[in-house]
């Protein structure tokens, strides 16, 4: 750290960074706290070509380069999810804080060798998605235990693959930096909706309702095959698997990742109850004010509850992504001035145990009892 | 200093008559700035003024009444040309000072103020203060975001000029029969009266402006109220272009023609690599912009893909001082910039709506003056 400013390295110069990462940190309002200092990318040009447009101050084809040579204080993981966790290991090991954008890693045992090694080596780690900042769900949390909706029975949540990823923006263009390939999506280890996208709803429920005790799933992979520019893909990650959770004492739910169709919402879920429902942002179906409630309502397009977010001010308000920018700031809160975080691993190994335990349900055909909490 | 400020009001015209003293007859305006004296030249119209609107003093001479009350802000809404004087007079008694639009007719006038400003140590607030209503800082966030790109042109529209036919004109008493003609003479015209908005908002959202050339003629060359007829000074038909430091160009208009069905008065349309941002609809009381749309495409072909389609909007209500009875009166960005001086006083803190952007608007539309009469294009000497 130079002058207390954060030194950046991104890595990954794909879509996440292209849409987010790099676009908000490179407003001048951030500067007198992070600055990019470096970008890697494993194609040739990609790193060199988005540095360029961003005013990042290094690139580089190799990771190891970039953690040896490039000056920075934390990275940002903007990698395919299956390689998270060996590259976490790298830079804590270097001695560097880390923001992993989801999901942290693909496995409990992971993502316990990350902890423990983080604390060995007094980095700070920060785990996308962020959803316990967000203060509509500590509303639905304060309105569940207030007794809003009598006695909670069960929730739901969840969230489908579609074609997001190949329709995506930066993939369908002609240079370097917009034919960024979605096949990893499809592959193991990482791909698959529940660590791409389910794993929003579970940060939300978790978050809402606490942590799970046993799950049991049945999982699968329904889509064989998948097109881009032209070329058919193979997939073998499952993209479709229906999860159910039990909290303990007959409180239940169902989280699905799933390749299309949907009957709740990413970000927000439903929660049943003996006296009403709470369904997206409605208690039976009046809407939940919150704080923030007024900023999220201004907010064009899609309505995904960011200018809530503390530090979703000015510009920030109008570029993608903003809870990931949010994440990272966090991140660089943290190092600066000790400020703790509610995106934290402890909460993101919860979720990841989850969808593993899910997973070896659905081989084994046996309930599942989690092991951690947060 | 109480938090309730003494102010007193120069110039009792149309502007005044319809905005100014209605507004601050309210009852939660008096809580911050109370009205203790008047000046117009015209003596019935000050008297009459301060007795219409329960003002304890009038006046016919600025030095006069500031030699003989007491007062910690004073208001210029004379014609534009007598603002450079009235508001040095007040300067030099220690006064903050609000100066309606446009704050001088020339450069050199502005640069003399503000200098006299600081050298005084006053607050001086200048209208119309955009950055007072919420949409405009966002679509600066917008544009400096860079979700629309690089912005390459954009238009500004704001059309209408001419004053003879107001109410306040066309009565018998002395407080209907302001004379219009100064709109006519030099050191007025449409560009200080009217295209003003259009570059007030243009630069709150695009920054300072390096270069403007404009064409300009008369298009009604002889100005007919009551039985007096004037020969125009300054030309009524003008288009303006503006480059901006950031490399985007835009027009600016003053002309006294029809009015557009589609587009809103006041709007403006900018337009980047990656999409566009345009103005939707526009309060037409105060000017403020209520309602943008930004819209991706063109340009970088998929890049503007992100941008999509979003509708941004904002009630009046969202200004704070809008509320209650000043959402049924006119000119209510004259009463929301008089009250952000207020605070600015109160709070001892800049104002905004401050005067180093509205003296670069003013040394725009001298620039636009120059370049119609010599055909060059013309480089400005200030920023902000």
């Amino acid at each position: 750290m130079t002058n207390n400013v954060i030194r950046l390295g991104v890595v990954g110069a794909g879509a996440i960074a292209q849409r987010g990462i790099l676009p908000h940190l490179s407003q001048p309002d951030v500067g007198d706290r992070v600055i990019l200092q470096a970008v890697c990318d494993p194609v040739q040009g990609r790193a060199e070509a988005a540095a360029q447009k961003y005013g990042v101050r290094r690139a580089f084809t190799h990771y190891e380069d970039l953690l040896a040579d490039g000056d920075v204080d934390a990275v940002t993981l903007a990698s395919p999810i299956g390689l998270h966790f060996e590259q976490g290991k790298q830079a804590i090991q270097a001695g560097k804080h880390v923001h992993f954008n989801k999901t942290m890693t693909t496995t409990v045992a992971e993502a316990d060798e990350l902890i423990e090694l983080a604390k060995a080596k007094g980095v700070k780690l920060v785990s996308s998605p962020g959803e316990a900042l967000r203060p509509v769900h500590h509303k639905v949390r304060a309105l569940i235990r207030d007794g809003a909706i009598g006695t909670p029975t069960w929730a739901a949540c969840g969230a489908s693959f579609g074609t997001y990823h190949e329709d995506e923006q930066f993939r369908t263009g002609e240079d370097v930096l917009s034919t960024v390939n979605p096949a990893w999506y499809f592959r193991k280890p990482g791909g698959g909706p529940l660590y791409d996208m389910t794993v929003y709803s579970l940060h939300v429920l978790t978050t809402v309702l606490g942590p799970v005790q046993r799950v049991t799933a049945m999982s699968a992979t329904r889509i064989k095959e998948r097109e881009f520019r032209g070329v058919a893909y193979p997939t073998d990650a499952h993209d479709n698997t229906l999860i159910l959770l039990d909290w303990g004492d007959g409180l239940f739910g169902l989280a699905y990742g799933t390749a299309a169709g949907g009957v709740a919402g990413m970000r927000l879920g439903s929660y049943f109850g003996t006296g009403g429902a709470i369904i997206g942002e409605k208690l039976n179906g009046q809407p939940i004010s919150y704080d923030g409630y007024d900023l999220d309502h201004m907010q064009p397009g899609w309505h995904e509850q960011q200018w809530s977010l503390p530090h979703v001010v000015g510009p920030h308000r109008h570029i993608e992504e903003q809870h990931v920018y949010e994440d990272i700031m966090q991140l660089v809160d943290w190092v600066r001035e000790d400020k703790p975080t509610l995106a934290t691993a402890e909460h993101a190994r919860h979720v990841i145990d989850i969808i593993e335990s899910a997973y070896r349900a659905a081989e084994t055909g046996q309930t599942q009892t989690l092991t951690t909490t947060f | 200093m109480s938090n309730i400020l003494k102010a007193a009001l120069i110039g009792c015209g149309s502007v005044s008559q319809r905005g100014v003293l209605p507004h601050l007859s309210c009852a939660d305006a008096k809580e911050r700035v109370q009205l203790v004296a008047v000046v117009d030249a015209v003596a019935e119209r000050a008297e009459q003024s301060a007795a219409k609107f329960g003002v304890e003093r009038w006046f016919t001479n600025t030095a006069d009444m500031l030699t003989k009350t007491g007062v910690d802000l004073v208001l210029v809404i004379t014609p534009i040309q007598y603002h450079f004087e009235n508001a040095m007079t007040a300067i030099a008694a220690g006064k903050h000072v609000y100066v309606q639009k446009s704050m001088t007719a020339t450069l050199d006038e502005a640069n003399r103020l503000l200098a006299a400003r600081d050298a005084a140590g006053v607050k001086l607030v200048a209208a119309p203060g955009f950055d007072l209503f919420p949409t405009t800082p966002q679509m600066r966030d917008v544009v400096g975001s860079g979700l629309i790109g690089k912005i390459g042109f954009g238009y500004t529209y704001a059309w209408g000029f001419g004053h003879e036919f107001e109410g306040v004109r066309s009565g018998d008493s002395a407080l209907t029969n302001i004379n219009p003609m100064w709109y006519y003479r030099k050191g007025a015209g449409p560009l200080p009266d009217v295209t003003i908005y259009s570059l007030q908002l243009a630069t709150s959202i695009l920054g300072p402006v390096r270069k403007v050339t404009a064409l300009g003629n008369k298009m009604t060359p002889v100005r007919t109220w009551r039985d007096q007829t004037i020969e125009i000074e300054v030309e009524d038909n003008v288009v303006l272009l503006m480059e901006f430091a950031s490399g985007a160009i835009v027009t600016g208009v003053g002309a006294d023609t029809g009015h557009s069905k589609r587009n809103p008065w006041g709007g403006l349309g900018l337009y980047g690599t990656h999409g566009s941002l345009e103005i939707t609809d526009v309060d037409s009381a105060t000017g403020y912009p209520l309602a943008f749309n930004v819209f991706g495409g063109g340009g970088w072909g998929t890049y503007g893909r992100a941008v999509g389609n979003r509708n941004y909007a904002e009630p009046l209500t969202a200004q704070k001082y809008m509320q209650g009875e000043h959402l049924e009166l006119e000119e209510g960005h004259l009463y929301v910039d008089i009250m952000e001086l207020a605070d600015a006083i109160v709070e001892d803190r800049a104002p905004n709506a401050g005067g180093e952007q509205a003296r670069h608007v003013v040394e725009i539309i001298e620039c636009a003056h120059k370049a119609i009469a010599t055909g060059q294009t013309q480089v400005l000497t200030t920023t902000f």
